[in-house]
């Protein structure tokens, strides 16, 4: 998740918004991991159910469910809704290169969002609220 | 038929907490113990005398389980034996984060299931999932409908039905003999083998 959080940084968690159903896009949540339980991870949440999300390398997922292909370096997956399971999110960390998210396992339940971070507290020269995307990828649909 | 079992019975999951068991419920949580008054109908009205799992305005007691810790627990008091013995257990619908249901656990990480109307007809449950059937086939919104389910999403173990009483009884951990998990790829067909 760099350079938004760093690795051993504290940060302040709410659970309230994920029981009203009012995480949205660009919010940055911890996530219990899919693949091992024990484990929770912090992403951001670029997709929610119904979008259409445009993603920079063909992982294996998406390689399953690929329907549209456009260009050589932008591969444009177009999910469509029978395909896309409702009641999902499309995660993504901010450091693209070394992020291990949904382009690796696919989209999440929402049911997995634990809470969303609202606050960094720690360090203290890097305290205050959590930055928009850098990449930009929460406002692309 | 009541219209709210016909409902059920196309195979939608329905939860509700009436208010008063809302109130009982959290503070049964302080004392680590959860009821919860389930309406879901996994079997139809006579199928449910047969099988053990509750039906309509039953309620249930589970055992309180963190869902981020949902293996530990198990391991750490036996309840789930891989491969063997399963449980019923609660959990959130992964298509709908605001409902849960109650299935029973077929198979594990790791384990090769052979599916019941799935996309595929053998799968191998990937790390951190498990393939979860409700107890009325082809009725069931289980992992046959939507594939396997992430250990995190298991909210709790139906240990006992409390409601009504002429249904008082201790839910069986207890794996229907044909589906038990296949370990040994030689039993499947080979040309399913190369698509897991």
């Amino acid at each position: 998740m760099e350079p938004t959080l760093y690795t051993n940084d504290m940060v302040f968690a709410e659970t309230i918004s994920r029981r009203l159903f009012r995480i949205n896009r660009g919010d940055v949540v911890v996530v219990c991991n899919p693949m091992d339980p024990h484990t929770q991870i912090c992403k951001r949440v670029i997709g929610m159910e119904g979008d259409i999300v445009c993603t920079n390398n063909k992982s294996y997922w998406i390689k399953k469910y690929e329907h549209i292909a456009r260009g050589e370096k932008i591969t444009s997956v177009q999910l469509f809704w029978q395909r896309f399971p409702i009641g999902h999110v499309w995660l993504e960390g901010d450091n693209m290169e070394h992020s291990s998210d949904s382009r690796l396992y696919g989209p999440v339940p929402y049911a997995l969002i634990r809470s969303r971070v609202v606050w960094k507290i720690w360090p203290l020269s890097n305290f205050g609220s959590i930055d928009k995307c850098p990449t930009g990828r929460s406002h692309e649909n | 038929m009541k219209e709210e079992s016909c409902i059920l019975c196309k195979g939608e999951q329905v939860y509700k907490t009436p208010k008063v068991a809302h109130c009982f419920q959290h503070w049964a949580l302080l004392s680590g113990l959860l009821v919860k008054v389930v309406i879901p109908s996994l079997n139809k009205d006579s199928l449910t005398s047969q099988t053990c799992l509750p039906g309509e305005n039953e309620a249930i007691y589970c055992q309180e389980n963190n869902a981020c810790s949902a293996g530990r627990i198990g391991h750490a008091s036996q309840l789930w034996l891989i491969g063997e013995n399963v449980v019923t257990i609660l959990t959130r619908s992964p298509r709908n984060p605001d409902q849960k249901m109650i299935k029973r656990v077929i198979a594990l990480e790791g384990d090769i299931v052979r599916t019941m109307g799935y996309k595929k007809q053998y799968v191998k449950v990937p790390s951190g999932h498990c393939w979860i059937e409700g107890d009325h086939r082809g009725h069931s919104m289980d992992s046959n409908a939507f594939g396997p389910v992430s250990l995190g999403l298991m909210h709790a173990r139906a240990s006992h039905i409390v409601w009504p009483p002429s249904r008082w009884q201790r839910l069986q951990s207890s794996l229907p003999s044909d589906r038990r998990p296949l370990h040994d790829m030689e039993h499947m067909d080979p040309k399913y083998s190369l698509s897991l």
